[in-house]
């Protein structure tokens, strides 16, 4: 009895081992998920060499000023803009993901130093970019540090020069007090040194310069911004999941040889398309229901807007098309489209920011559909930006690939 | 005067070719030098074949011989490229896509949706309006004798009925054109007989259809023409009487015998060679030969009693579609 349950089990066992040999597709896939998300979390989380873009506009120009932007090459990749719309110039670099930071070095910030009044210096960053925010603040302090040190040293040494001249000033008061006119002058000088000394900032010792950070979008809350993240991501996984094993189910009950008995499969393609375009948008009618029931507001540009959704939704279709053609059975499609999701998720700035990755992880996110479209609707939500034209060329090589596979692939 | 010559038989040709173009045009399908190859294998090889309007075909063959590949060509299921035409009433296929029906091996139809709904989606597929889908579907449920509630699950009917609303489903559209891979497969007698009927009163509205099928008895009874294929080319085209007029064989001659020795086969092959008479089957103890007349029977006879083989005969008769095939 034994013997035949152990021969049952062992039976069963080997059933299934042979199956995940036999059936490639689904071996690979189990081995290439663990392995594909592994290397790209390790890559997520390993420190980069990778310098973040920033723009200076340097309204001082002193040395002070010189030698803060110094400071600040030492952990950033600046470039220093001049002339009067410098600023304005920075935001739309920001915007149009140029630079991810831009620095503002006010006039009279040498003067603050000098006077020994606590200073500051504006930090423009995409406060859309959820994860990137959180670091920013921290990013620019920490790259201040040096800078601060050399203040507080200069200060220490006006300090100490300051009382060294009272001293002097003192000595000879005392030594020429026959002469009246030099004792008031020495006594002058002492009590505008005192007098310094005595304006001098608490706030000032501990943090000789603050940051002022100005988000480029000045919406009402953060937690408006949310929407170009989560939108995207549950539109690229829905669908993904949903076109891939739909194409599969035709596949399968063989509607596909019905189509193209009567018909080309163009007419059955873009009628997909258009479906999960519908799905794309009914999604977006319910996130963005949630987001204004938490009191976010928006602009409505309807003709972005819809030129958004349905660009998010051909393309996430159509690399679900591709997934179900290329995939054997519903289990496969799903398998791929984690492979496809999971790496995207991870690379799409909603969880660590981009810029704190290696190059390689940067250009790899830079290649993947899921950046391009959280860009996409922050363009079109928060900047007003409309669509560019790279997202376009994007969908319609998707288009053309997809329709010479499903021509060539399908039966 | 040679310049002349030359000059009347080149019109001459082009008159011919211009018939010839006609009649093609004239044929509901027309293939014409089809090749086409899977990869490296070559699957068919230069096939021509015209279907007459109001006639059954059947392309008949062994499995593999290319006969559904054939077929996908024609109903366009397969879109790689191909040598060849292949002319739907004179025209590419592409633009006649609505005259043909196909009926693929595969049973189609969305198992989660109702017959109703089913029906609706395969008739706006073909281009027609749900009505007249509706309405073209009763007629052939009608002649097809499936009457079952419309709202049912295509899941929810036996083997032989979701068989039945495959062809169905496949012939909303009325097409002129029916093209049917292996229709027969998994029906029992009656289903079958059902279906022949229905293929026949198709005929008599002046349908074309072309089918394959394994069951080559009933084939040989409803057929007009026969087509065998052979490793990708045509092995023969033409009736049943013409088939076994060119393959030779009049008469099946069966013995089995008590013991067969491997000596004694070989003689009886030796002869059969000498003589030209097919060893249509050979297993175990049991042999068919397909023979040209009476007189070579009493021949074989003669040899097996030379040879002191003790032996049973088992039949001796005209051969159906099965044992000729065998032969092809």
């Amino acid at each position: 009895m034994i013997i035949r349950n152990t021969r049952r089990f062992y039976g069963y066992l080997k059933k299934d081992f042979t199956l995940l040999v036999k059936r490639k597709k689904y071996m690979y896939l189990t081995f290439l998920l663990p392995f594909l998300v592994g290397i790209l979390f390790l890559l997520m989380i390993s420190p980069s060499n990778a310098k973040i873009k920033v723009g200076v506009c340097d309204f001082d120009n002193t040395d002070y000023s010189t030698k803060l932007i110094d400071g600040l090459s030492n952990s950033f990749d600046v470039e220093l803009l001049t002339g009067e719309n410098c600023a304005l110039e920075l935001v739309n670099s920001i915007k149009t993901r140029k630079r991810s930071l831009g620095i503002g070095i006010k006039e009279g910030f040498s003067e603050d130093i000098n006077n020994l009044e606590q200073t500051n210096i504006v930090v423009y960053y995409d406060n859309t970019d959820i994860a990137f925010s959180n670091l920013i603040s921290w990013k620019v302090d920490v790259s201040l540090n040096p800078y601060k040190t050399y203040i507080l040293d200069k200060f220490n040494q006006e300090l100490k020069s300051k009382v060294n001249s009272i001293r002097t000033n003192v000595d000879v008061a005392l030594e020429l007090s026959d002469n009246f006119n030099t004792i008031n002058s020495r006594i002058r000088q002492i009590d505008s040194d005192l007098k310094k000394i005595e304006k001098m900032q608490t706030r000032f010792l501990i943090e000789p310069i603050t940051t002022i950070q100005k988000p480029i979008y000045e919406g009402q809350s953060m937690s408006e911004v949310g929407i170009a993240f989560i939108f995207p991501i549950l539109a690229m996984f829905i669908v993904l999941m949903l076109s891939s094993t739909s194409l599969i189910y035709d596949k399968k009950t063989h509607f596909t040889t019905r189509v193209k008995s009567s018909t080309s499969l163009f007419i059955y393609l873009i009628s997909k398309i258009v479906f999960f375009v519908l799905l794309t948008i009914l999604q977006f009618i319910i996130i963005l229901i949630l987001f204004l029931s938490f009191g976010a507001k928006y602009q409505y540009p309807f003709l972005d807007i819809l030129s958004m959704l349905v660009l998010i939704g051909v393309i996430n279709s159509l690399i679900g098309i591709i997934i179900g053609i290329i995939s054997d059975s519903e289990g496969v499609a799903l398998l791929f489209s984690l492979i496809i999701s999971f790496p995207l998720m991870l690379l799409s700035g909603i969880f660590s920011p981009l810029q704190a990755m290696p190059i390689v992880a940067q250009f790899l996110a830079k290649i993947l559909p899921l950046y391009h479209e959280i860009n996409l609707v922050k363009s079109v939500l928060f900047f007003n930006a409309g669509i560019s034209s790279a997202i376009v060329i994007t969908a319609l090589i998707l288009f053309i690939i997809t329709y010479y596979l499903v021509e060539k692939r399908v039966n | 005067m040679i310049k002349k010559g030359f000059f009347v038989i080149n019109i001459m040709i082009q008159k011919i070719k211009g018939i010839f173009n006609n009649i093609h045009l004239k044929k509901p399908l027309f293939a014409h030098s089809v090749k086409y190859a899977y990869g490296d294998q070559q699957v068919l090889k230069n096939i021509t074949l015209g279907i007459k309007e109001g006639k059954i075909t059947s392309i008949i063959g062994k499995s593999g011989s290319g006969k559904s590949t054939f077929l996908k060509l024609i109903a366009g299921i397969i879109s790689n490229k191909y040598d060849g035409k292949i002319l739907i009433f004179g025209k590419s296929r592409f633009f006649k896509k609505s005259k043909l029906g196909f009926v693929s091996q595969d049973l189609a139809f969305i198992p989660d949706l109702s017959i109703l709904d089913n029906i609706k989606i395969c008739g706006l597929n073909y281009g027609i309006s749900e009505e007249r889908a509706v309405k073209k579907a009763k007629e052939l449920m009608k002649l097809l004798r499936l009457e079952e509630k419309l709202e049912k699950k295509p899941t929810n009917l036996s083997g032989g009925q979701k068989v039945r609303l495959h062809i169905i489903l496949s012939l909303l559209h009325n097409p002129r054109i029916i093209v049917m891979d292996e229709p027969f497969v998994g029906l029992d007698f009656s289903n079958r007989r059902l279906l022949w009927h229905f293929i026949e009163s198709m005929k008599k509205s002046r349908k074309s259809i072309v089918l394959t099928s394994h069951l080559l008895t009933e084939t040989q009874e409803h057929a007009d023409k026969l087509v065998i294929l052979k490793d990708g080319k045509i092995f023969f085209n033409g009736n049943l009487e013409s088939l076994k007029n060119k393959l030779k064989i009049k008469f099946i001659f069966e013995v089995r015998f008590s013991y067969l020795s491997a000596s004694n086969l070989k003689e009886i092959k030796k002869y059969c060679d000498y003589r030209e008479i097919d060893i249509l089957e050979k297993y175990q103890n049991f042999m068919m030969f397909g023979i040209r007349s009476t007189k070579t029977r009493s021949a074989l006879i003669n040899l097996l009693e030379k040879l002191k083989l003790i032996y049973q005969e088992v039949g001796f008769r005209e051969p159906n579609l099965d044992e000729i095939f065998l032969k092809a």
